[in-house]
């Protein structure tokens, strides 16, 4: 068996559908025994990268290798370690959960117990005995998340799994997360909800139309956030000032007095300026991994 | 493997029970109906020979109504592929493209199952679902056999049900192939019917215009034997049956191992852009 110390290894992976250019040299590693965030809002191009893993697509170039093996060359071997659960879950609505799941059981090679499932529906609270087009969207995921665990992966794909779900199951699917992590598992956790993310993911990265924008430990890159900052001034101020302070923005503006401001970096600048206004209030807000993500929005978009 | 197999034979069981109903009843109703044409052929002769062209054409030879075989051949073996033929070309199409179309496709190919063994396992549930209808629809007309004068007996019509049977086969790979390649289930299922209609429509012309026999020739339905296979299979015709039956599917198959599955809404050539 090939040994790797990356699940995943992207290197310059690009993946086109005919002029639409959906990845555009994706590179990435995912560390084995991590979990992984994988951010972006729709379209940026991670339901494509996680569709080339498992080799439903084919990248036009760029080199993969999901757990040390190629996904085009050795599909088999990697989807049997693999767990995977897709972004748009459609199940077949003629069975009932407990047939749907033996049939994953069985696809399986039998190598999952049944007992094993019964535990994990019990946990999601899911009735076997329902059929599948009776379920609400957040029944089906919870069977999307037991056939995609069932079988303890050595490296779990998962594409949007909170989806549809009420708080209480969230928890319990970020549980399932962390315990996969535990028995050392890979995750390749793909969302578009940040705090959730933010309290999974060892590291994360930031996918903007098919490009990797930011990545690293998911502590460094709160770090390196956007500060918001509520302030509030005896003294009103001239808004020009800002304009000379290259790292901070006016996000709200209440008689010059009452603002609400971004800032990257050290906040000594700021502070410096406001002085001789008469500080009253200032309460830097901590940052999240939004603000990582919304930051580097904004840096694009700018 | 099995797995996916006993899935997909599952998933057909509905249209094993409709379609082997249905063949096995029209079977029985046409073989019971013998008995009332059978010593009508001088007063059948009479009315046809005022008939157009195209309503002798679609009839059929006067001549063969009256012998068993004959008539087994041209009210069941010659008609029904017609009407079974859309049950062929629907699922030979949906083989692999339905479930892609309902966005079902991607976690079923994310099992530990190669392409080919996955491919292997659902063209032959649907081959063995086929045989099943045909099997059904060989013990409805077998049961009414004994209360007719046909004299011909429920082995003497196992070989035109191999015929049936081998000609839906076909058409269920054609379909399949055409579905790799066309944009959508519907439209290769359309495809795949429309050769089947043309098909037909030769094999009723070249009786009254034979120089339609060159086109036809190049259609299946010149190298399905039907009711004629009572006297035995004619085995050139039997294999160029099975060669483009294999052709087809090997074609399929090579499509397959190297198709990009599409998502639930990508209905076309040009993929829709997705996350």
């Amino acid at each position: 068996m090939p040994s790797s110390s990356a699940a995943i290894s992207c290197q310059g992976v690009t993946k086109s559908y005919g002029a639409n250019l959906a990845l555009r040299g994706i590179d990435l590693e995912v560390p084995e025994g991590e979990v992984f965030g994988f951010l972006g809002p729709n379209g940026a191009g991670k339901t494509t990268l996680i569709r080339c893993l498992l080799n439903m697509i084919r990248p036009d170039g760029g080199n993969l290798q999901v757990l040390g093996r190629c996904p085009q060359m050795d599909s088999v071997a990697v989807r049997a370690e693999t767990g995977y659960l897709p972004g748009e879950l459609n199940l077949d609505t003629a069975l009932t959960v407990g047939q749907i799941l033996t049939l994953f059981r069985r696809m399986r090679g039998g190598s999952v117990s049944p007992r094993k499932v019964n535990v994990l529906a019990e946990r999601l609270q899911l009735d076997q005995s329902r059929p599948i087009r009776h379920l609400s969207k957040g029944n089906k995921q919870k069977v999307g998340i037991i056939q995609a665990v069932m079988h303890e992966p050595r490296l779990l794909i998962l594409d949007e799994p909170t989806s549809g779900l009420d708080p209480l199951m969230q928890r319990e699917v970020l549980t399932l997360v962390q315990e996969a992590k535990a028995r050392g598992a890979s995750v390749f956790f793909s969302s578009h909800l940040l705090s959730e993310t933010e309290e999974v993911a060892d590291r994360a990265a930031i996918v903007r139309a098919g490009e990797v924008v930011v990545s690293g430990e998911t502590s460094a890159l709160m770090r390196n956030a956007l500060v918001r900052v509520s302030v509030t001034l005896e003294r009103a101020i001239a808004m020009e000032v800002f304009d000379h302070l290259p790292n901070v923005w006016v996000m709200a503006n209440r008689n010059d007095r009452d603002l609400a401001l971004q800032v990257r970096g050290e906040l000594d600048a700021l502070m410096r300026a406001l002085a001789g206004h008469g500080v009253q209030r200032f309460e830097p807000v901590p940052a999240t991994l939004e603000d990582v993500f919304l930051s580097h929005y904004l840096r694009m978009a700018s | 493997m099995s797995a996916t197999f006993f899935y997909m034979l599952r998933r057909y069981r509905l249209s094993v029970v409709f379609w082997g109903l249905s063949l096995a009843v029209i079977g029985t109703f046409v073989v019971l109906m013998y008995g009332s044409v059978a010593d009508k052929q001088k007063s059948i002769e009479r009315i046809m020979k005022g008939m157009p062209l195209i309503v002798k054409a679609l009839a059929g030879d006067v001549s063969q109504f009256v012998t068993p075989v004959g008539w087994l051949h041209l009210k069941y073996f010659f008609v029904v592929p017609v009407s079974f033929g859309v049950f062929a070309v629907v699922t030979g199409a949906g083989v692999f493209v339905h479930d892609e179309e309902q966005g079902r496709l991607d976690l079923l190919m994310a099992y530990p199952l190669s392409r080919t063994r996955l491919f292997l396992a659902r063209c032959a549930s649907l081959a063995v679902a086929t045989c099943l209808i045909v099997l059904v629809a060989w013990i409805g007309m077998s049961a009414a056999l004994p209360y007719t004068e046909l004299g011909v007996s429920a082995a003497g019509i196992v070989l035109p049900f191999v015929s049936l049977f081998l000609l839906m086969s076909f058409f269920q790979a054609l379909a399949l192939c055409f579905s790799f390649i066309l944009p959508s289930r519907n439209i290769a299922a359309g495809a795949a019917g429309i050769i089947l209609i043309v098909s037909f429509f030769l094999e009723v012309f070249v009786h009254v215009k034979p120089k339609l026999m060159m086109v036809a020739r190049l259609f299946p339905l010149r190298y399905y034997q039907g009711g004629m296979a009572t006297h035995g299979l004619n085995v050139l015709d039997l294999l160029v049956l099975l060669v483009a039956t294999s052709l087809a599917l090997g074609v399929a198959w090579k499509l397959f191992l190297s198709r990009q599955i599409r998502v639930m809404g990508e209905g076309s050539f040009r993929f829709g852009g997705h996350q």
